[in-house]
């Protein structure tokens, strides 16, 4: 078994946040009497994540995904704990560590805004010590795999969000990255663009080998990404292990999706499962995952079936039905 | 000496990519050229009237009074082509949290903060005060040899960098107090303690500016060091000064950046 690039263990980060009443009245109070309380962003998380893993990091807003991400990355001083990121402690900020990470941060950017994205290329060319090959190797597989040829050489703040964020991930990997924590790369981007940067992010995991953390919002990433996930809420990790588990404890029902070749009456459809959707020729159920199968026999059997299909409930709403089960528990 | 090149290599690196963002707002340049090119000449104005009413401010003549304010006028130059627009990014980099993307640069932070932008439309008031220390030097009769000259040199270097060390570290407490961009206004708005003779303070503002926050001795000793009767005191503490101010900056600097809480995303 290969060594763990990150290791991470019993990780916190207190903030200390101030609350302010509202009104003007107590805008003024506030002047000369401030109520500060801690806040847990983390709280304890431990972690191993081994060479070529591509983990998601899912959680809800301020459930600690990005505060964890800096702190792996050495902008954040934990409060306590130990992190250990290809065998260096981040906070170290050592210029080696530095060479072999990327942050990407999707609502962040470091293009100059004002000169095309090829002057931040070579500027990082020059920080990065990257040889002149290897830079030229690199720059012109990324732009062939992120199709950018035609935009590295205008003015940043005349490309689309899209063209933008191809060039920040180019910025962030020209160095050959071995670890690469991305924070929502996707948001914000259309859904076509989206599925053209998780393509490049598998390629780039699979030809560089590189370990990768994702954070993300769109469940689709997650699903094509990510074999395995760690959940975070108010801090705590909840959940560390495979998606497909996830799905098989916490998703009960499963969609079966019918059209039948004559109209079927409404009631004779109850007595299979809970009825989504009806339109005399088509319907929609959700039955007991376990019993999809049986039931779907049965509807065959029973009624006049032209087509039938079984899907998995989405995974945003299993991952709702976590967050629930855990605020349900606490 | 591979890490000296590196970062001289990146300091000109990032003239490169400033000339290059200059050109493309030209029209700006030209403007804000002509108004540094004001304030000068306002300033000299200023001053000029008053020399017509007393021929010497704290024992310096007007030729001297003019030397004086040609070395600061270099001086102020400098601190606006790199300090002023640098420290105002340096705090909007801690408000809105793109100083994280400095921070996993493999580079010196504070080198990527002094250096990453300039203004180039203060040459022109450099130039200005060039020709004005040149030609000030000249009427006053004074003849520094090569090494009073390069003393001269080494205390406006030292001079500037007390200036941004300064500055740096008011800008650094950004770190504690939300929305803090004003803090940036504090030594442009002690630039009138620079520009007259460290002998007009007496008291307790010679103690303040002379000792503790020198900022009196930044014009006066370099332009004493070109009329040759500097004080060799004064080099010395503005020379110790520099170098204490420098450390406290770096030490203050590493110091806040553990408290960094980023912003929320």
């Amino acid at each position: 078994m290969s060594q763990p690039v990150i290791t991470v263990a019993n990780l916190k980060k207190h903030f200390t946040v101030y609350k302010k009443q509202p009104g003007l009245l107590a805008s003024f109070r506030s002047l000369w009497h401030r109520e500060y309380e801690t806040v847990a962003a983390v709280d304890g998380v431990s972690f191993m994540i081994e060479q070529g893993e591509v983990v998601g990091f899912i959680g809800q807003n301020g459930a600690g995904k990005t505060t964890t991400l800096k702190m792996l990355s050495g902008l954040l001083y934990p409060t306590s704990g130990d992190i250990s990121v290809l065998g260096f402690n981040p906070w170290d900020r050592k210029s080696a560590f530095q060479k072999q990470f990327s942050l990407v941060l999707g609502q962040k950017n470091q293009l100059w805004w004002d000169l095309p994205a090829m002057e931040t290329f070579l500027l990082n060319q020059a920080i990065y010590d990257i040889p002149e090959t290897q830079f030229r190797k690199t720059l012109d597989k990324l732009v062939e795999l992120l199709d950018v040829a035609d935009c590295i050489h205008i003015q940043v703040r005349k490309l689309s969000l899209g063209q933008r964020m191809k060039c920040e991930l180019i910025a962030a990997l020209l160095h050959n990255p071995k670890v690469l924590f991305l924070d929502e790369p996707t948001i914000g981007l259309d859904v076509i663009m989206q599925k053209t940067l998780r393509d490049f992010i598998a390629e780039y995991n699979r030809e560089f080998g590189a370990t990768v953390i994702l954070t993300s919002h769109y469940m689709d990433d997650v699903k094509e990404l990510c074999k395995r996930v760690i959940m975070i809420d108010r801090g705590k990790k909840i959940y560390d292990g495979s998606l497909q588990n996830i799905i098989d404890k916490y998703a009960r029902n499963k969609t079966l999706s019918l059209v039948f070749s004559e109209s079927v009456p409404k009631k004779s459809l109850t007595t299979f499962g809970s009825m989504k959707e009806w339109n005399k020729t088509s319907a929609t159920l959700l039955v007991p995952r376990k019993e999809a199968t049986k039931i779907a026999a049965r509807l065959l059997e029973s009624l006049p079936v032209q087509d039938l299909n079984i899907e998995e409930a989405p995974l945003e709403a299993i991952i709702r039905e976590v967050f629930g089960t855990q605020a349900k528990a606490a | 000496m591979s890490t000296y090149k590196k970062y001289w290599n990146i300091f000109w690196h990032f003239r490169k990519l400033e000339m290059m963002r200059m050109i493309e707002y030209r029209g700006d340049f030209i403007f804000w050229a002509v108004v540094s090119i004001l304030w000068t000449g306002f300033n000299f104005f200023f001053f000029s009237l008053i020399l017509r009413v007393s021929n010497t401010i704290a024992g310096w003549s007007t030729d001297e009074m003019y030397l004086l304010l040609g070395v600061f006028t270099v001086l102020d130059a400098l601190t606006w082509t790199f300090f002023h627009r640098n420290m105002h990014e340096y705090t909007q980099h801690i408000f809105t949290g793109s100083l994280t993307t400095l921070l996993t640069k493999p580079i010196n932070t504070i080198f990527l903060l002094t250096m990453g932008t300039n203004n180039y439309n203060n040459v022109f008031r450099f130039l200005i005060g060039c020709v004005v220390i040149v030609i000030s030097v000249q009427r006053v009769g004074a003849s520094p040899s090569i090494i009073e000259v390069a003393l001269f040199l080494l205390a406006l270097l030292a001079a500037a960098l007390l200036i941004y060390a300064i500055w740096f570290i008011c800008s650094t407490t950004a770190f504690w107090i939300e929305k803090l961009d004003n803090i940036n206004e504090v030594v442009p708005g002690l630039r009138r303690v620079m520009q007259v003779p460290r002998g007009v303070f007496a008291g307790a503002t010679s103690i303040l500016f002379t000792i503790i926050l020198p900022f009196s001795l930044v014009a006066s000793v370099p332009s004493e060091i070109l009329l040759q009767r500097a004080e060799p005191k004064w080099v010395v503490w503005l020379f110790v000064s520099s170098l204490l101010s420098l450390i406290l900056a770096h030490t203050f600097f590493y110091f806040a950046l553990k408290r960094y809480s980023s912003v929320g995303n």
